[in-house]
């Protein structure tokens, strides 16, 4: 399979939208990476440029080491899977997934090896010759995977390729991607808008906004140490809650809505040697770091606020109770147990060892 | 140049004609001293194109027709010997390549279509047109499904980027120039307001084709007026991108901070700097329309 290089990629449209600034990214070869942000921000223009559909104004792009940019998509050893396949109505799976090839006037039976054992990692081999109308929804957009994989390419690349299934299939095809990309070790990158298949699905996850790169990190990393506020937004649903406050001298406290939050020993230091003693900053914390149990509450006594719950949400396995605070709405993520209501005043322990500190202008991470 | 242009443009149309009288009759025509003009022996060539009947398929039918160089009356004669019907629904769509597109790509369009009267004609090395025929007008949901198949299949069957336009499906073969004609004003108008878009459609461009047919000197004077190119032309992609996604927010503060995940104070930031280098605060409805045409007017102008 391959690796991947990105070196200082821009995309700077002839009207002057510059799409994608200073794009940087080692792939290694079967690395599983994801685009992810929100409409707008550059992933597909990056992920078509590697494809070739768009041309690449400044910076270079290597795969095994050899320059891309001017390479034609067709020689460019790579798969595209997108979010609006389709299938030719009059043939057959077997056709279907063989047409590429045919168009590439690849020998016949070399497209039959590849459409047999395409059909054999996809489990299609019983419906090679059904039409499409006699396949479900989940065998479709199997063959559409088998199409990509007949080609047998160096890098596949697949843009949205969920958006359009129900929930319950999209589950289910999630599940089969990460399997085929363990069965075939290739290397993938992965476009896509939500958060959570990026999460699930990705070795690397590479955050983008307004074309630029925000951060590339592992799923945990990027939970858990997001380097700046629009990641720790980003990444998480419910997302994380953003609170603004001023910390006093020693940077012990921090005070939100008039409730003083005790900051934990190792946040003070850090916010602290970072010069924001008497400062405004951005406290973040996630709905799961909020609690309303009264064992938390009165261990963390120190870090309590008040609120009366204005919508109470049970999705059985968790409640999510939803108070306004400072001005902003809060969630809190709690046991389905809870006795708290809408309507309900309600004490809730804030977990300041999982807090969040950013910067309140640059909106860079402080403390994690 | 624009001589030269020309001179090339009726030498290829001249050339293209002959040899389609040449193929429909096996006489091979020359055409020596003539006091016509350019246009006049083109319009004499095409007469002679429809009196011999060279309109040999149903693509090549389709092609004289769309593009006005077969009238009405000479193409309803034909739609029989095609097995064209008169009245069916169909959909016009209207294909550019950035490249000269492959033959693959056609290949796979025609794979693609599900009717045996469907089409798909080469009108020249980047433009194709696509026409589907339906037994009921299709909505505006299948037709943009069809749309965005078409060009995912290119992309990823054929390694071939298009942009995509079209105008409402039309009840009658008559008004199918019309369509056509608007299926490629649409894609003039998307290139020229919209940045990285890749489906225009006719009826969706709202504004931009009410601005389109503005003259250039009432775009420089509304923008002189109100917000200099100058100025536009200072203001960051971070906050144009805001200012787009608080126009497609309704003017929501919750609504933009939330879709663009940033704090909503930071939104407001912005806006208040944006209020401070051009004098329009966008939160009001009166400067918002003004702040839009503007951006859009701008866009139109780096564009020319």
């Amino acid at each position: 399979m391959a690796d991947i290089v990105l070196k200082d990629i821009n995309k700077k449209y002839p009207n002057g939208f510059h799409a994608v600034k200073d794009f940087n990214l080692d792939i290694k070869d079967k690395e599983f990476i994801i685009f992810v942000g929100p409409s707008g921000c550059g992933k597909s223009t990056t992920l078509r440029m590697i494809a070739g559909l768009e041309e690449i104004s400044s910076g270079e792009l290597l795969i095994d080491g050899k320059l891309m940019n001017d390479v034609e998509p067709k020689d460019r050893d790579i798969a595209m899977v997108f979010q609006n396949y389709a299938l030719y109505p009059h043939m057959t799976v077997y056709d279907n997934m063989a047409f590429g090839l045919k168009l590439r006037k690849v020998p016949k039976d070399e497209i039959d090896k590849k459409v047999r054992e395409a059909a054999r990692i996809l489990d299609l081999e019983k419906l090679l010759d059904r039409k499409p109308k006699a396949l479900s929804g989940g065998q479709r957009q199997r063959v559409a995977m088998g199409r990509a994989i007949v080609r047998n390419p160096k890098v596949f690349l697949m843009d949205e390729p969920l958006s359009n299934l129900d929930a319950k299939l999209r589950v289910q095809m999630r599940t089969e991607i990460s399997k085929l990309h363990d069965s075939l070790g290739a290397t993938m990158i992965y476009v896509t808008h939500d958060q959570t298949e990026a999460m699930t699905l990705g070795t690397r996850i590479v955050v983008m906004k307004d074309g630029i790169v925000q951060q590339i990190d592992t799923p945990a990393n990027l939970y858990q140490k997001p380097c700046n506020l629009f990641v720790a937004g980003f990444i998480g649903s419910p997302q994380m809650n953003f609170l603004e406050g001023t910390l006093n001298a020693d940077c012990t406290q921090i005070q939100v809505n008039g409730s003083s939050l005790q900051v934990p020993p190792a946040k003070t230091k850090t916010l602290a040697d970072a010069g924001y003693a008497n400062k405004a900053v951005i406290l973040g914390i996630r709905p799961e770091d909020i609690h309303d149990s009264q064992i938390f509450v009165d261990t963390q006594a120190a870090s309590v606020i008040e609120a009366k719950i204005s919508v109470y949400e049970l999705l059985g396995a968790e409640v999510y109770l939803y108070f306004d605070y400072a001005g902003t709405q809060v969630t809190a993520r709690v046991d389905p147990r809870t006795t708290a209501r809408g309507g309900d005043t309600v004490k809730f322990a804030l977990d300041m060892e999982k807090a969040h500190f950013f910067d309140k202008d640059t909106e860079l991470t402080i403390a994690n | 140049m624009k001589g030269t242009s020309f001179f090339m443009d009726f030498n290829s149309k001249k050339e293209k004609l002959l040899e389609q009288l040449n193929r429909a009759t096996g006489i091979s025509f020359e055409i020596s001293d003539s006091d016509l003009s350019d246009e006049e022996t083109l319009n004499k060539l095409k007469e002679m194109v429809v009196h011999f009947n060279v309109i040999d398929s149903k693509t090549g039918l389709y092609r004289l027709y769309l593009t006005g160089d077969l009238a009405y009356s000479d193409a309803i004669s034909s739609l029989h010997r095609f097995h064209i019907d008169e009245n069916t629904p169909r959909q016009v769509f209207f294909l550019e390549s950035h490249h000269d597109y492959t033959k693959e790509a056609v290949s796979l369009l025609k794979s693609m279509l599900p009717e045996s009267q469907d089409v798909v004609i080469e009108l020249d090395s980047k433009h194709l047109v696509v026409i589907l025929n339906f037994e009921t007008a299709p909505d505006e949901e299948e037709v943009v499904q069809n749309a965005n198949q078409f060009l995912d299949m290119l992309e990823a069957e054929a390694f071939s980027s298009f942009k995509l336009s079209y105008s409402d499906a039309v009840d009658n073969f008559k008004d199918m120039p019309k369509a056509y004609k608007s299926a490629m004003v649409a894609m003039h108008i998307g290139n020229t307001f919209l940045h990285t878009g890749r489906i225009y459609s006719y009826e969706s461009l709202g504004l931009g084709r009410l601005l389109y047919n503005v003259p250039k000197s009432e775009v420089e004077a509304y923008l002189d007026r109100h917000i200099k190119l100058e100025t536009l032309s200072r203001i960051d992609e971070e906050t144009l991108n805001l200012l787009e996604a608080f126009f497609d927010n309704d003017l929501s503060l919750a609504e933009t901070s939330r879709k663009m995940f940033i704090h909503r104070n930071t939104l407001i930031y912005r806006l208040d700097k944006f209020a401070d280098l051009t004098g329009y605060d966008v939160r009001k409805f009166s400067d918002a329309i003004t702040v839009k045409i503007s951006l859009m007017l701008y866009n139109y102008m780096k564009s020319k």
